[in-house]
């Protein structure tokens, strides 16, 4: 029998209510290093000897609010893309593959060979070739520390490192040496107007490689959620020994997880080369590199993809905010670093999740504490 | 090959490998402890910058070497409360640290200076002055070519691995760091306090990759570059994870990237300007033929399928 | 008439919500062996671990030898006189047998400095082994105390854990699942020494769920369910394991459930030959393993931990590489096969440590049933995973085989013990599978689920399958069993009817003393 007027007040499951209370704590988790992050760089800012409200207020405008500001901004971001799933599709495995960095720089140094050196294609031909190519490098140069890890169960940690500082040393040494046009700085001849990518605005960096890293994006997107792949993904990620108890050979895994990483790197490293550049430098990922960028967009965001696609564009706006604001302002460009690192170390303690009770303890007793002498106080 | 060249290749080995076995002895007391610290570059490298720094600005090393000191507790400090008392992530807070500790030398000498380049101190300090010749040494012929005129730390390096080899195995609080690695269950139940025990190991870390930084831009050069460091920190992860966490054994990997480094630098004088560049990814290389020699043995005779668990 | 040495008032343990411990009333007495019976999750450990000052009570009091105490870490329960060893022991691997035992209060070289002694850095490693080797001889614990944990047997690990609290001079010895790791001459041994320590004025306190030993040793049972005190009865004949088990569970428990007696198959369903495996250093871990499972048919492996049954379970379930010899399955060679593969084939696997190599702690219970299997229709096509085809399986089978969820689809890292093992019986054995690999399917389980489990393993034997077991639980192993083997060092040394053999019997060919010939092995 139904009661006239109100409806019966359904109570929420606990279920519910615990997911509440995470999508809660998430989102502090998000905003608070963020504030920490950002009273850190004010300060590093004041030492530079420049209001931290007009630098943010100057990156702001620059970024975001014109046509241009947002091309550029989104042509910044969009290497930042696909390095970043590709980190966190490594990451979601329990892989740190912090090795991306070296792997966009074999892809792009040999895409950017190909660029030039590969004479009379279409412009459609000729850019998928580059862009084949400098995935495969990538991949291969990823496999060396999968093998090492899947088949000697060396720590990966330590093998990417020295491989990034290998691959940016044997490019550069490639470049002044053999491949170089004898320019003041050493650069490989620009690529043929067939491989470069168009832009979206010819006055602004955006290029059609954003497309391509969407695209990319959302396929991993896809892979890590809904296929057997993602399935198996997530178990290596969690629980190594179980996985192969179960059957799922997790060395064949991890050296797939290694070749898809270092494609996409390869991937990002030549849209830079083929959309922005059009040739190779050694410093073309610029500080602290694109692979790194992507590294701590992953981290920031949890691994989770939305978030790196929201990361990779602030990303994207700090770098084109910060080369601005070193002409504009007179701000080092490491500055924006050092917010960067802020970041980074203040969003890996997740302080609301998981210290967030003992931190409300802690008020409390402050508070009755106060409460407790101001009683005092006013008895005697 | 004659024995001249023999000997300064020895003399250098014993230069370069002093940055390599402080960090790596300071490193294997982290490690030991159970905590894997990646951040140990980023230690060196601002120990080496405060260090020419503020010798630099004040004229007087010993500030220089104090603020090193200073600023590598600094760090390793910030690394303790974000990973041990606020449970971080290793790897994540100690990458973030590498960051922070290569972008503020880089903006401060742009702030400083104008530009992002080296600073250069021989004005206060003289690397040729920093050699002690050792009056007892210099009459013993082979001994003197090798490890006569090396620099203060130098020497002391040797004290400092020899103490700290017998503190870890000879000492209680030795054994309350290796139970704390092992065990941590078993140190807590008799007592140790274990947040402690890794707070007192990466105090030392700090003091050693300290003096690891001073020795790499006061001592040799008296200067300091962007990235002096080179992933020395990283070479001495490797170091410690082949000698199996062992201080006696890490240390022989310590001297063997040493030597590589001293090899790079002596073949840098014959060959030409072009691959002296290329040269430079043999430390590089070294360690991962390393780490291939060490755990290709064990991989053959590893009968088991699965991967156990985490680092 | 004898003190009390300890005992609670009104102890009670809150963690959050969850009342771990409530309103526990305890009266010990100096010299008496008591023994703390329950369930897992029952509360005794919790109530230990305040005793030994690794828990603070959130209200009640503690009194000792009849005065109020506090106890905030375990250096002051030690200090007081109480000690206690862990299930799970808290040794470090690399250190010797001495180092682990005068670890936390090593002595220290003294160095004299003019007229005054001063403890240095060092440590007197002479001196701490002559203090340890004393002690040892006095309690005859038999151990050679230069050996370094690593190397020696899960026995002798307990007997130096006793010993670390034995040197700081404890008078109350509190002992959580002390038997869990020994077989059954250990375990005599075990409750002798009890008995000379309680000679010697000592007061223990067991912690367990083996109501054999209980009834051999304890002066006086109590028994914990759900956080509060059954009831303490006097270890008399006229208090029976069921009488116990009923407290324990609050329901009438069969403690051995009944065989059907319907009669092996006559077809070799799973034909084990000749196995052999090495470890990293080259050394035989398992050696000519011969095993013939029929039809309708259970064969069990009993044998002190450490011999190789882990290997043996390791090497038949494809995650360690054979050296030699061959599996069949049904005829068909699926020797080194991995354990997808497997599982394709029909092989069912429960294996030792559900949380490291059957769960994933952090997945939701429907995900962790489909693994494994996670790679076949329905619940993935082409390469998809169906969201659909894996909630129906979860539901239909955590009825089936009765996994109690308090709401939705938790990570499984939140269940139970009992229930947790429930999720990988409920996976591999709906299945439906020709032969079931199965290691210490009851280990850490409560009464109640034990029941149910042997239930289903006698069910899926009965309706065709080759069941395979390996527990150190010899109850469990010669109740479930057609056929038992015993493995010691790596071989298979005996092979009984179960019904043929007595526990001691048993006993004498897991440690080694007595030995078939390869012809006795055969005839069975």
């Amino acid at each position: 029998m139904k009661k006239h007027g109100k409806t019966p007040v359904v109570p929420k499951s606990i279920e519910l209510i615990e997911l509440h209370r995470k999508k809660c704590n998430a989102v502090w988790d998000t905003i608070i290093p963020l504030f920490f992050a950002f009273i850190v760089g004010s300060i590093f800012s004041l030492i530079c000897k420049c209001s931290p409200i007009k630098l943010y207020s100057f990156i702001l405008k620059k970024a975001f609010m014109s046509y241009g500001g947002i091309l550029n901004t989104l042509g910044y971001a969009t290497p930042i893309i696909m390095t970043g799933i590709a980190t966190a599709f490594s990451i979601k495995a329990g892989i740190w593959n912090m090795g991306i960095e070296g792997q966009v720089f074999a892809g792009a140094f040999v895409s950017a060979l190909a660029g030039y050196m590969i004479k009379g294609l279409p412009s459609f031909l000729h850019v998928t070739i580059c862009l084949l190519i400098g995935a495969v490098v990538g991949a291969l140069y990823a496999l060396i520390p999968g093998i090492l890890k899947a088949k000697l169960r060396i720590n990966e940690v330590v093998t990417t490192v020295m491989l990034n500082s290998i691959a940016t040393t044997v490019t550069g040494f490639l470049t002044q040496s053999y491949f170089g046009t004898g320019d003041a700085y050493a650069h490989t001849e620009f690529i043929l107007e067939t491989a470069r990518l168009a832009k979206i605005s010819s006055r602004y960096r955006s290029t059609t490689a954003l497309f391509i890293a969407v695209v990319i994006w959302a396929i991993l997107f896809f892979v890590l959620k809904k296929t057997k792949f993602g399935y198996e993904v997530s178990c290596i990620g969690k629980q190594l020994e179980f996985s192969d108890a179960v059957g799922m050979h997790v060395a064949k895994k991890i050296i797939i997880i290694f070749i898809i990483g270092g494609a996409i790197a390869g991937i990002a490293g030549t849209t830079e080369i083929l959309g922005a550049n059009y040739n190779f430098v050694n410093t073309f990922s610029a500080n602290p590199g694109i692979g790194w960028d992507g590294f701590f967009a992953c981290i920031l965001a949890g691994s989770n993809p939305i978030g790196i696609m929201i990361y990779s564009i602030v990303f994207g706006a700090l770098r084109y905010g910060a080369l601005a604001a070193q002409t504009g302002l007179g701000v080092p460009l490491d500055l924006i670093n050092v917010i960067k690192s802020a970041l980074v170390l203040f969003m890996a303690i997740k302080l609301v999740s998981t210290h967030g009770d003992s931190i409300k303890e802690f008020f409390r007793k402050l508070v009755t504490k106060k409460g407790d002498k101001e009683e005092k106080e006013a008895k005697a | 090959m004659t024995l001249s060249f023999i000997l300064s290749l020895l003399n250098m080995t014993v230069e370069n490998s002093v940055p390599y076995l402080l960090i790596t002895v300071g490193g294997v007391f982290v490690a030991r402890a159970g905590v894997f610290n990646i951040s140990m570059e980023g230690c060196t490298e601002l120990a080496a910058f405060a260090g020419i720094l503020f010798a630099f600005r004040t004229g007087n090393i010993w500030v220089g070497v104090i603020d090193a000191i200073l600023f590598a507790v600094a760090i390793n400090c910030i690394f303790y409360i974000f990973t041990v008392k606020l449970n971080g992530n290793l790897s994540v807070v100690g990458t973030g640290i590498n960051l922070f500790a290569v972008c503020v030398p880089a903006s401060l000498l742009q702030i400083m200076y104008g530009s992002r380049s080296n600073l250069i101190a021989t004005k206060i300090i003289d690397p040729l002055k920093m050699m002690i010749d050792i009056p007892i040494l210099r009459k013993i012929p082979l001994l003197n070519e090798v490890f006569n005129k090396q620099t203060f730390i130098t020497y002391l390096t040797i004290l400092i691995v020899w103490g700290l080899i017998i503190v870890m195995y000879k000492t209680k609080f030795g054994i309350a760091v290796r139970v704390t690695g092992e065990n941590p269950n078993a140190a807590k139940s008799v007592g140790i306090n274990t947040d402690r025990i890794k707070f007192y190991c990466l105090m030392i870390s700090a003091l050693t990759c300290a003096l690891a930084g001073i020795n790499l831009s006061v001592e040799q050069l008296g200067m300091y570059t962007i990235g002096m460091s080179a992933n020395r920190g990283f070479i001495c992860l490797s170091a410690i994870n082949c000698g199996r966490k062992e201080p006696g054994k890490a240390c022989i990997y310590a001297l063997i990237f040493g030597f590589v480094r001293a090899l790079q630098t002596i073949i840098n004088n014959f060959v030409p300007v072009a691959i002296s560049s290329l040269l430079g990814i043999l430390p590089y290389a070294s360690i991962i033929i390393v780490l291939l020699i060490v755990e290709m043995p064990v991989a053959k005779r590893n009968h088991l399928r699965f991967f156990k668990g985490a680092n | 008439m004898s003190e009390s040495i300890i005992e609670v008032r009104n102890l009670t343990k809150k963690f959050g919500d969850f009342t771990a411990n409530d309103n526990i009333n305890l009266n010990i007495q100096e010299g008496e062996i008591r023994a703390v019976i329950g369930e897992n999750g029952a509360g005794k450990s919790t109530l230990m671990n305040m005793m030994y000052g690794i828990l603070q009570p959130t209200s009640g009091d503690i009194l000792f030898r009849g005065n109020k105490i506090h106890i905030n870490s375990p250096r002051d329960a030690i200090n007081l006189g109480i000690g206690m060893v862990h299930q799970h022991f808290k040794l470090s691997p690399s250190l010797t047998i001495y180092e682990n035992i005068v670890l936390g209060a090593e002595t220290l070289r003294k160095t004299k400095i003019g007229k005054k002694v001063f403890n240095s850095f060092l440590i007197d490693e002479k001196k701490e082994r002559e203090e340890v080797q004393a002690l040892v001889d006095r309690f005859n614990f038999n151990l050679n105390i230069n050996d370094k944990v690593v190397d020696i047997s899960i026995g002798a690990k307990q007997r130096v854990e006793i010993l670390k609290m034995l040197y700081r001079e404890v008078d109350l010895l509190i002992l959580d699942e002390p038997t869990a790791v020994l077989i059954p001459s250990e375990v005599d041994d075990l409750i002798e020494r009890f008995k000379i320590l309680k000679a010697s004025g000592k007061t223990i306190i067991i912690i367990t769920h083996k109501l054999n030993e209980v009834k051999m040793c304890a002066d006086n049972i109590t028994v914990v369910r759900t956080g509060k005190v059954i009831g303490t009865v006097p270890n008399t004949d006229d208090t029976t394991d069921e009488d116990l088990a009923e407290m324990m569970v609050g329901r009438p428990v069969l403690l051995r459930v009944k065989k059907s007696g319907k009669p092996c198959g006559d077809r070799i369903a799973y034909n084990v030959k000749d196995l052999n495996a090495v470890d990293s250093e080259g050394r035989a871990i398992l050696k000519d393993i011969n095993i013939r499972i029929h039809e309708n048919d259970i064969i069990g492996v009993a044998g002190v931990e450490g011999n190789g049954q882990t290997e043996l379970m390791l090497a038949l379930t494809g995650l360690m590489d054979i050296a030699s010899g061959s599996i069949e399955l049904d005829g068909k060679d699926i020797t080194g096969l991995w354990p997808d593969e497997l599982r394709k084939q029909g092989v069912g696997i429960v294996p030792e440590d559900r949380y490291r190599q059957g769960l994933c702690r952090d997945l939701p219970v429907s995900s962790n049933m489909i693994a494994g299997y996670h790679d076949q229709q329905p619940y993935c096509k082409n390469e998809i995973m169906m969201t659909k085809a894996i909630k129906a399986n979860f539901k239909n089978i955590s009825k089936e085989y009765d996994v109690r969820l308090s709401h939705g689809d938790p990570a499984v890292g939140s269940l139970s013990g009992g229930n947790a093992q429930k999720v990988i019986i409920a996976r591999e054995f709906s299945r439906k599978p020709k032969v079931l690999l199965v290691s210490q399917p009851t280990r850490g389980v409560d009464i109640g689920a034990i029941e149910f489990i042997h239930n289903e393993i006698f069910r899926m034997r009965d309706s065709g399958a080759a069941v395979f077991i390996i527990s150190s639980d010899l109850s469990e192993v010669t109740g479930l069993s057609d056929r038992v083997l015993v493995m010691y060092h790596g071989e298979i040394v005996g092979k009984f009817k179960s019904g043929d053999v007595s526990f001691n019997e048993l006993g004498l060919y897991m440690s080694g003393v007595k030995k078939m010939t390869k012809e006795e092995l055969a005839s069975l």
